[in-house]
């Protein structure tokens, strides 16, 4: 720091003569800045967390899950959650968790078969175990599985079973992998769509923008779930699990794109006008150029944001028609498709375990809601 | 507090909370105001005036916070002396100080109209609460206050809404608000930064004007100097949240002392010297931000007459050069090493 | 001399107010009107008026950032004149090489996302102005003459002052070594100390390279300090056009003598006393007619509502657009 007592006009070009130190911030970049301002916003890193948990698990459900989703345990059909222990009846303590063991028995009186907790037997449960056969991702054969009982005449239903006896836990992972991709290729569908369209509307604008915009405008006019509903109607029955799945993934991301389209219009046309802009164009960019290096990154921070909170939009729709049966179909499982046979009153009452999938639809949903919220603040780092 | 004092405010201290870290922005800053008088409040962005000027209505924002000082009032409403800072912000006292005895105008009018109701509704709104007037009664006042600020078609336009006037007219429009309770201080925060030329000197002669109608005091908060000269009496100059120098108006302008003031009226374009023109003799660096505020005086990092050893070590006191001129540089304080 | 750059009848118009299927536009703004100027070599020219008055268009105009509807633009360039009309985009972009422009806000001017040296080396990189060491080399050069340092050069935008990014934004424009400059209110947006220091640098930037601005401003005393020549503007046209002295202390036109006598001096002992004690501006996509300043001039005269006054040389150098320019005794600057 300098303290020199300088004729003022011999510095004409007024250079700061004291040496301001150089910040952290000063070199650091756009996204860098939003990383900063993000990790401040506690519940948003507590929902990406959430979400990155979820999708993790999800990814590996093969590996993760005991069982596949179609696996029926018969004699442990409509069964209860089984929680696992640490301590036992005698409250001796063990390092390895195990459940109960159950065993089925005829009731004299209904002549029903039921399942009742032996406290006296305990099946341990084991990690990194060899069960069931599986192909992860459809490409290469295994059978490990991260937990699971040896004994196979055992079984582990951790959220219990349905009405044919099929592992919910697994049911859930698959679940959570389908309606988190489905999210996925349907927000990248739209993006892709809005970007492109909401692109040329608003850096050509004039006509192109007036036809582009009120075919958005009729597309938005029409009432979504009956649109599904006939979409998802017209999809030949005899299509198989792969091909619905990806129809119906097109047919949300055709309709989610009208927003992002506007979005991206309207923050094109105010872009053009900047000064920056103006400025790229004076120093002869090509339109490439100004749009790729200028416009692109000024909003895709922006986008990003949309992105996030137009996924659980997406998400709820797959939940929505899957729920009323229109959606993806068995073998193939998502939240909806597991809700979807939890619809009447008879297994709400007497399995209420088969609701389990609405509750991860809704920490998910609001896990995204969260990770939204922090991401709207961290796009503009720079103001406080 | 004397008794022609209208407002004084002592050593105040104000912080503002970033980042964890308690920053000062206005630091044992002390003025005193007399009824009827107007008062310049001038500064470079960031210098604490308007931050000033809103303590002094309990009006600041969330992150800020008043540490320590008095503002005290002499209510002629009330009848007696008041302090400002011992009031709760959200309270009913306050409540009876603002828009009543204290009134205050922006840059941006539409900040202080609602786009949802008319001019004459949001006068009388405040002509209600104020002077307890019946309705009839309080839309007279409204349409006189409008007419006295010069909005022709008075009765036309009360009935109209904010966007419906032009940038010039809505100014007035406030200036009627404000003045509609016959407060006994008016603080004009930068009214006439953002109009043109034309019409900042239109804005500028009504005040005036009013002032001289009205009787109330004014805390003009501007750093247009040239806007200083032509309505203030007295004038203070603020620096990095301090005071500087202040004195009468013909005093600071036509024989400063402070370096700061010096070079400032120095840098400013001026018609009158238009012969040869010379190169402006502009202050080097730029205002420090609130992290760098440097030790000692605030000016020091952009001095040229820095004394070694004095000028970085303390805050220098505002001593007196007359009996209206104050300044705060130890150029003028010959008890060497003595500091405040 | 041939002037560096003619300007020809232009105007300037934009659709408002949009309805129609496809967007129709239902009304016009014409935001400069029927403007004609020379721009002489190694002058400043002011150009002053109120918000509203088209200055800011003028400038884009001049430089066809902003498509004129009518009239021409030319540039000297090796002793030839250029239509900017007759250029497409390419051309263009090779055009601005030679004219280039200051913005107001440099907050807005930089892109965030790079750094001041990318920002800087960016019209030399597209323009190909040599490879990576040249540019990096003129780079720093420019950015030196525009008292940046060295070692501020990697950091990104939001770590500048105002002051600061301004420098920046004039480095920047002057990388390709252009000719002629607009710097559209560089100064408005700094604080007073800053101000100085910028208006400084325009001035030694032009003795050093020769340099033409055209230098848009509403503050008179700013223009007062730096220009050669001023041109008035109300509700998009000039209406009065001579040097700057004669503007300040001889004005010809009312509206420059209500401008003048508004701005409030530093000295105390001299009262403002504005001419236009009411009236507003007229709303710009609905001029008066005939002289578009009669509903506020108080020299007016039936005559002025209906025609419109011609911009003409009432003495030599002196362009004046009032029917009554040579009659009037008009109160200037107080000297």
């Amino acid at each position: 720091m300098s303290t020199t007592t300088t004729a003022t006009g011999t510095l004409s070009v007024g250079v700061a003569t004291r040496e301001t130190k150089v910040k952290r911030t000063d070199t650091a970049t756009h996204w860098q800045l939003m990383w900063w301002k993000f990790r401040n916003h506690k519940m948003a890193l507590l929902g990406g967390s959430i979400l990155a948990i979820m999708a993790i698990l999800s990814l590996f459900a093969e590996f993760v899950g005991p069982y596949t989703p179609q696996e029926r345990t018969a004699k442990y059909a409509q069964g209860r959650p089984m929680g696992f222990h640490f301590i036992d009846a005698e409250n001796s303590f063990h390092l390895r968790p195990f459940v109960y063991a159950r065993v089925a028995k005829r009731n004299k009186v209904t002549l029903r078969m039921e399942t009742t907790v032996d406290k006296t037997e305990m099946w341990p449960i084991s990690f990194f175990v060899r069960a069931d056969k599986y192909k992860m991702w459809g490409l290469f054969e295994s059978d490990l599985h991260l937990f699971g009982l040896e004994n196979n005449r055992h079984f582990l239903h951790l959220l219990g079973t349905d009405q044919l006896g099929r592992d919910m836990f697994s049911r859930v992972l698959y679940a959570t992998r389908t309606s988190l991709s489905i999210g996925a290729i349907g927000v990248g569908l739209a993006f892709l769509l809005g970007i492109t369209l909401g692109g040329i509307a608003g850096y050509f604008g004039g006509m192109v923008d007036g036809v582009i915009m009120r075919l958005i405008e009729f597309i938005r006019s029409i009432p979504t779930l009956p649109l599904w509903l006939a979409l998802a109607a017209a999809l030949p029955r005899e299509w198989t699990a792969l091909q619905v799945y990806l129809s119906i993934t097109a047919i949300l991301a055709l309709i989610g794109w009208t927003h992002l389209a506007r979005r991206v219009r309207g923050k094109l046309l105010a872009l053009r006008e900047e000064e920056f802009v103006l400025a790229a164009r004076l120093s002869g960019c090509s339109h490439a150029r100004i749009v790729t290096r200028h416009m692109l990154p000024s909003f895709m921070s922006y986008m990003i944001v949309d992105l996030t909170i137009s996924f659980p939009y997406i998400i709820m729709a797959e939940t929505a028609l899957s729920f009323l049966g229109l959606g993806m179909r068995e073998p193939i499982v998502s939240w909806g498709v597991l809700l979807y046979s939890a619809q009447n009153i008879r297994s709400m009452v007497l399995m209420p375990w088969l609701l389990i999938p609405g509750l991860v639809v809704i920490i998910a949903v609001i896990a995204f809601n969260f990770l939204g919220d922090g991401m709207r603040d961290a796009a503009d780092p720079y103001t406080k | 507090m004397n008794q022609d004092t209208l407002l004084e405010i002592k050593n105040i201290y104000i912080s503002v909370e970033l980042d964890g870290h308690s920053l000062p922005i206005v630091e044992d800053v002390s003025l005193s105001l007399k009824a009827g008088e107007i008062l310049a409040l001038v500064g470079e962005s960031g210098c604490g005036k308007s931050v000033t000027a809103q303590s002094i209505m309990q009006l600041l924002p969330k992150p800020l916070k008043i540490e320590s000082g008095e503002i005290k009032m002499n209510s002629h409403k009330q009848g007696k002396i008041i302090d400002i800072t011992k009031m709760d912000p959200r309270g009913a006292e306050i409540r009876k100080i603002r828009g009543n005895e204290i009134a205050m105008i922006f840059q941006e009018p539409m900040s202080s109209f609602s786009p949802l109701h008319t001019i004459g509704n949001q006068l009388m709104e405040v002509i209600r609460i104020h002077r307890k007037a019946s309705k009839p009664k309080a839309k007279a006042i409204a349409v006189e206050m409008l007419d006295k600020v010069g909005i022709p078609g008075a009765a036309r336009v009360v009935d109209q809404y904010p966007h419906e006037l032009s940038g010039g007219m809505r100014q007035r429009a406030m200036i009627a608000k404000a003045l509609s309770c016959n407060p006994t201080l008016l603080i004009a925060d930068e009214p006439t930064t953002a109009l043109d030329v034309t019409i900042q000197a239109q804005v500028l002669t009504l005040m005036h004007g009013l002032q001289s109608e009205f009787g109330m005091a004014i805390i003009f908060i501007t750093h247009d100097l040239g806007v200083v000269a032509q309505v203030a009496d007295r004038v203070a100059i603020m620096y990095l949240g301090n005071i500087i120098e202040q004195g009468t108006v013909r005093e600071i302008l036509k024989n400063p002392k402070h370096p700061y003031t010096v070079n400032l009226i120095e840098a400013v374009p001026r018609l009158g010297r238009l012969e040869g023109r010379k190169a402006l003799v502009p202050i080097q660096g730029s205002v420090p931000s609130l992290y760098d505020r440097p030790v000692g005086c605030p000016f020091v990092t952009r001095c040229t007459r820095v004394i070694n050893n004095r000028c970085e070590e303390a805050m220098p006191r505002l001593l007196s050069m007359s009996t209206d001129h104050q300044v705060a540089c130890f150029l003028y304080d010959s008890t060497e090493g003595e500091t405040s | 001399m041939e002037p560096l750059i003619k300007i020809r009848d232009l105007d300037v118009t934009f659709p408002i107010g949009k309805s129609g299927f496809f967007g129709k536009p239902t009304a016009y703004l014409q935001a400069v009107s029927g403007i004609s100027l020379d721009i002489h070599k190694r002058e400043t020219l002011g150009l002053v008026g109120e918000s509203g008055s088209g200055k800011t268009t003028l400038g884009r105009a001049i430089l066809h950032l902003e498509k004129p509807t009518r009239g021409k633009v030319e540039l000297r360039l090796d002793d030839e004149y250029v239509d900017l009309e007759d250029l497409n985009t390419k051309e263009l972009r090779k055009i601005w090489r030679h004219m280039q422009m200051v913005f107001q806000d440099p907050y807005a001017s930089l892109n965030p996302r790079m750094t001041v040296r990318e920002i800087i080396a960016e019209p030399l990189v597209v323009n190909r102005k040599g490879n990576k060491n040249d540019i990096l080399e003129k780079v720093e050069k420019v950015a030196e003459m525009c008292g940046l340092q060295r070692d501020q050069l990697g950091r990104y935008p939001h770590a500048f002052s105002g002051g600061q990014r301004q420098r920046i934004a004039i480095a920047r424009a002057l990388a390709l070594m252009p000719q002629f400059i607009v710097s559209d209110e560089p100064v408005s947006a700094l604080d007073v100390s800053i101000q100085a220091q910028i208006l400084n640098l325009f001035k030694e930037l032009q003795n050093k390279l020769g340099l033409t601005y055209l230098f848009i401003a509403h503050d008179l005393a700013t223009v007062a300090h730096v220009c050669d020549r001023v041109a008035v503007m109300y509700l998009g046209q000039i209406v009065e056009l001579t040097e700057t002295e004669k503007i300040f202390y001889s004005p010809k036109h009312p509206y420059t003598e209500a401008l003048m006598s508004a701005i409030p001096d530093i000295d105390p002992d001299r009262k403002m006393n504005p001419v236009l004690s009411s009236g507003e501006r007229p709303n710009p996509a609905n001029p008066p007619s005939g002289c578009r300043f009669h509903t506020r001039c108080r020299y007016v005269e039936p005559h002025c509502k209906e025609v419109q006054p011609e911009l003409s040389e009432i003495v030599e150098g002196h362009f004046v657009a009032c029917h009554r320019a040579e009659s009037l005794t008009l109160q200037g600057a107080i000297e």
